[in-house]
């Protein structure tokens, strides 16, 4: 008796104590026929305090956590509760999502100037949990034009990661030095000032700086974002066949501010999915 | 690539229809077939719908998932396009933009 009443009264207060961002979100993704454990709860739960707490979730714009194993959950955003679409070839497993590399891609329905992305602010986000080995394609990419800038995307080059924010010209680029299988990680690429633009990468290691450079930038793409390929001017192009475990965008945010969401982002990651982040 | 040829506006019918099943059913739109210039080969200046099994067994939702086959509207907008047999494989390069 005296442990189902503890029992008990432990559940509620687990419940009451559930951030109300965290409580929408597991609502929604439960109410599109995703499964939500006990443990999936904290580790979703714990991300949007510590986000709260650490004062890195206000720049979050998008965030998308497509480990469920259904399409409906898996396009839901983390922040705003909307949803993107998965066009064409795209498979659901649990933990993440895997483009075929021909037709696959999530439209995430907004565009960077939407977002708040100006020529001295923006952050691109994706968790690659396995490298395909083919030679390139978008992680979560837009451009006005086909062949043409300004392109606002993190993207994989032939055994390399790039990352551009608005720019012209002087894309970051990161020489991967295990080749092509070894692009795996949390990237991120922000923009904190016009001529200030870093991209990181955290894995179990820990986190680093790979690449950061000076280049001016333009105004931002009016081009919604795909991820898992780019989208040119709405042409799906350059398509991912590696898996993602999540993806989303935000404002600019300082080198220590990155390494503290992808160190939440990893626990949330590895406490939802059961994975490992390589 | 196994999936439909059509023509541009047959392709956008079909993908019109597949959010149509979403939104009169109050839900967002978060899938769709998708449609594909053909850039090159004997279909080029058609759309190309993908259409092979992984796709048609998509979880999409709810618990048990279900798939783009149980939705009512399947068969219908599959008939429109000519059925499952008029599927067709076309190389995937057929498909794939040019060079940014």
């Amino acid at each position: 008796m005296n442990y189902s009443l503890s029992n008990m009264l432990g559940r509620r207060m687990a419940l009451a104590s559930l951030d109300p961002d965290a409580k929408g979100y597991i609502d929604a993704v439960v109410a599109a026929g995703g499964t939500v454990s006990g443990g999936q709860k904290s580790a979703i739960n714990t991300f949007y305090k510590t986000g709260k707490s650490d004062g890195w979730y206000s720049s979050l714009k998008r965030l998308y956590l497509p480990i469920w194993g259904v399409a409906a959950p898996n396009a839901i955003d983390m922040i705003g509760l909307t949803s993107g679409t998965f066009v064409g070839g795209v498979t659901h497993s649990s933990g993440y999502v895997t483009g075929n590399g021909l037709t696959g891609y999530f439209d995430t329905g907004v565009d960077p100037v939407t977002l708040g992305h100006t020529n001295a602010t923006g952050l691109l986000i994706a968790l690659t949990y396995i490298s395909s080995v083919q030679t390139s394609g978008g992680m979560l990419s837009c451009a006005e034009l086909l062949g043409a800038n300004p392109i606002t995307s993190l993207q994989l080059g032939t055994n390399e990661t790039v990352g551009h924010l608005h720019q012209i010209s002087g894309r970051l680029r990161y020489t991967e030095p295990g080749g092509a299988a070894d692009r795996v990680g949390i990237y991120t690429v922000s923009r904190t000032a016009t001529n200030a633009i870093e991209m990181r990468r955290r894995r179990t290691a820990g986190a680093i700086q790979l690449v950061s450079g000076t280049s001016t930038t333009v105004a931002a793409s009016t081009r919604n974002l795909y991820a898992m390929a780019s989208n040119y001017a709405t042409i799906a192009s350059i398509f991912n066949s590696s898996s993602f475990g999540l993806y989303g965008a935000g404002l600019g945010m300082s080198s220590a501010t990155q390494d503290q969401l992808s160190a939440s982002l990893k626990t949330m990651w590895e406490g939802a999915t059961g994975l490992t982040l390589p | 690539m196994i999936g439909f040829v059509v023509t541009p506006e047959q392709a956008q019918a079909v993908n019109a229809a597949i959010a149509d099943a979403q939104t009169s059913r109050g839900m967002p739109v978060f899938w769709l077939a998708g449609s594909y210039p053909i850039y090159r080969g004997q279909y080029a200046g058609e759309s190309f719908i993908p259409c092979d099994d992984e796709t048609l067994a998509t979880p999409l939702i709810g618990h048990p998932p279900q798939t783009p086959q149980d939705f009512p509207e399947f068969a219908t907008i599959i008939e429109s396009i000519g059925g499952l047999d008029a599927r067709i494989d076309i190389p995937a390069f057929d498909i794939t933009p040019p060079e940014p």
